[in-house]
């Protein structure tokens, strides 16, 4: 589904990645992890387009995404759900999610199904409808900030740090969500600090530190993994 | 109590001009963030238009007034296309005050460009409609007025309709509200942006086109209207559309109070006492602003 070759990006001066290279397959659940500042979050957006790379390619489905504007790269099915969340906070709920589906607007028929399926996700958003969007809890925050980027029925999801900030209980509400979506056939990549979680959910896992790629393998295996449990699971 | 009525009704016929001024002012600094101190030319663009759609090839009054609101958008998004996004992709940094004083730029060029070939002199109609609307016995309103009034509310109607309830409407709210998430759900910025500004430029060669025969046309004649935008938006709040509809008809009321109690002279003198308190006490404006 999406193929990203020794990717490498810079703030500036300042290179982030190195060489980066993820294979993601069709109705994968991948993890990217690593530690703070590793450029797990320069990866997704260089691919939402946010970003533009200095070399390396980046290709949907063998179409090339590098280079190309965040609008297109949008357009093109590739959903990013980002940390900062990015909602349109003065509009309520439902003008949010509506917007979601930019791509679809001309599809009223689409657009009510996607609706519907977000809705049916999580239904405290439906509650919510008419309900200005900053003035949501942090959970519900989220919950549209996914709920948003599902509504372009993408071909793939982008899914940057969902835990953060959030309650046990809802991270867990969310992972549940994640995985369900997974289940529906929806190819996701999840960046995430919450590590045994995140390999618990996932196939197959890269480890990011400082820009480089040091360990892809199966998330089971990378739990098993002496660096990985030393690193991250605190053992 | 005749006197009252007809200040309310002077005050309001003022007010919506203003108000079609001021929003799309307003709109720009909100989804752009760029203060466009131009504005005022482009109701002098709709005045030009008009007074040659109208004096020099004699077209019915709807029809020049068409002509010059469709004038002054031409020239907006030819403005927003080479000014702005030449601005746009060579630096973002500084952006407000680059943004003005390219602004800035754009009005000297407009007037001075008027003046070399127009001249000085005033090019006017003497009036569209001829009549009057006897709204009170004291007071009957020359129907040139009446349309320009109705020009403006039809025009923020249509522009608040268009904000609210149409999806192209709602993606330039969201431009600027999240520029960020607005690229990531798939719109396209510099298309809003040129929207956006086409749509503010529309609205002040409508005001300007509708009021020819009450203010005609000449250089400069987009000094007035572009002050008075700019005492609404900033009484209202910046970004906030809503906020200078009612902040125009709140100043047009008054001014007009201020005209007829103390004299002609006082108005500007009144609205500016009341914005030097809104920015004292509330500054990010009576009705709250974007940023």
């Amino acid at each position: 589904m999406l193929e990203i070759k020794n990717l490498n990006a810079a703030y500036g001066h300042l290179q982030v990645l190195w060489d980066v290279s993820v294979t993601i397959p069709d109705e994968g659940f991948i993890a990217l992890i690593g530690p703070n500042g590793a450029g797990k979050t320069t990866t997704l957006k260089a691919i939402a387009g946010l970003i533009e790379p200095s070399s390396g390619e980046i290709e949907l489905m063998g179409a090339p995404l590098g280079g190309r504007l965040a609008y297109e790269v949008s357009q093109m099915g590739v959903s990013l759900v980002p940390q900062d969340l990015n909602l349109f906070a003065g509009m309520p709920v439902i003008d949010n999610l509506i917007l979601g589906a930019y791509a679809n607007r001309r599809d009223k028929r689409k657009v009510n199904k996607a609706l519907d399926f977000v809705f049916d996700l999580f239904p405290v958003l439906a509650d919510r409808k008419r309900q200005l969007a900053g003035t949501l809890s942090g959970g519900e925050r989220k919950m549209l900030a996914l709920g948003r980027g599902l509504m372009a029925e993408p071909k793939i999801l982008l899914v940057d740090e969902p835990s953060l900030g959030l309650a046990p209980l809802l991270v867990k509400a969310v992972f549940e969500a994640l995985q369900e979506l997974n289940r529906r056939g929806i190819t996701i990549l999840l960046v995430e600090q919450n590590v045994k979680a995140t390999l618990q959910m996932t196939q197959f896992g890269y480890v990011l530190e400082q820009g480089h790629v040091v360990l892809q393998d199966q998330s089971s295996d990378l739990l098993e993994n002496d660096h990985v449990k030393e690193a991250y699971l605190g053992v | 109590m005749d006197t009252m009525l007809d200040m309310i009704f002077i005050g309001l016929l003022r007010g919506g001009l203003y108000a079609l001024m001021a929003s799309g002012l307003t709109l720009v600094l909100g989804v752009m963030n760029i203060s466009n101190f131009a504005h005022g030319e482009l109701y002098m663009v709709g005045s030009y238009a008009a007074y040659f759609a109208g004096s020099v090839f004699g077209l019915h009054p709807l029809l020049t007034i068409l002509i010059g609101a469709l004038a002054a958008g031409a020239t907006g998004v030819l403005v927003e296309r080479t000014a702005f996004h030449a601005l746009r992709t060579m630096s973002r940094d500084k952006w407000l005050t680059n943004s003005f004083l390219l602004t800035v730029g754009v009005s000297f060029i407009l007037q001075y460009s008027a003046f070399v070939i127009w001249g000085p002199t005033y090019k006017g109609v003497p009036s569209y409609w001829e009549g009057f609307v006897p709204l009170t016995p004291t007071f009957r309103l020359p129907l040139d007025r009446a349309f320009a009034f109705v020009a403006a509310v039809i025009g923020v109607s249509i522009l608040w309709i268009f904000l609210t309830r149409t999806v192209t409407g709602k993606a330039i709210r969201a431009v600027a509200e999240d520029e960020t998430g607005a690229m990531l759900v798939g719109i396209n910025i510099r298309r809003m942006h040129t929207l956006t500004f086409a749509l503010s430029c529309l609205l002040a060669g409508l005001a300007g086109a509708s009021l020819l025969p009450i203010t005609p046309a000449q250089p400069f004649v987009g000094l007035g209207p572009l002050f008075k935008s700019y005492f609404v938006v900033i009484l209202a709040g910046f970004g906030n559309v809503m906020g200078s509809i009612i902040g125009g008809f709140l100043i047009g009321l008054l001014e007009t109070v201020t005209y007829y109690s103390f004299g002609a002279g006082w108005q500007n003198v009144a609205s500016l006492i009341v914005i030097m308190l809104v920015l004292l006490l509330k500054p990010t404006g009576l009705f709250g602003s974007k940023q």
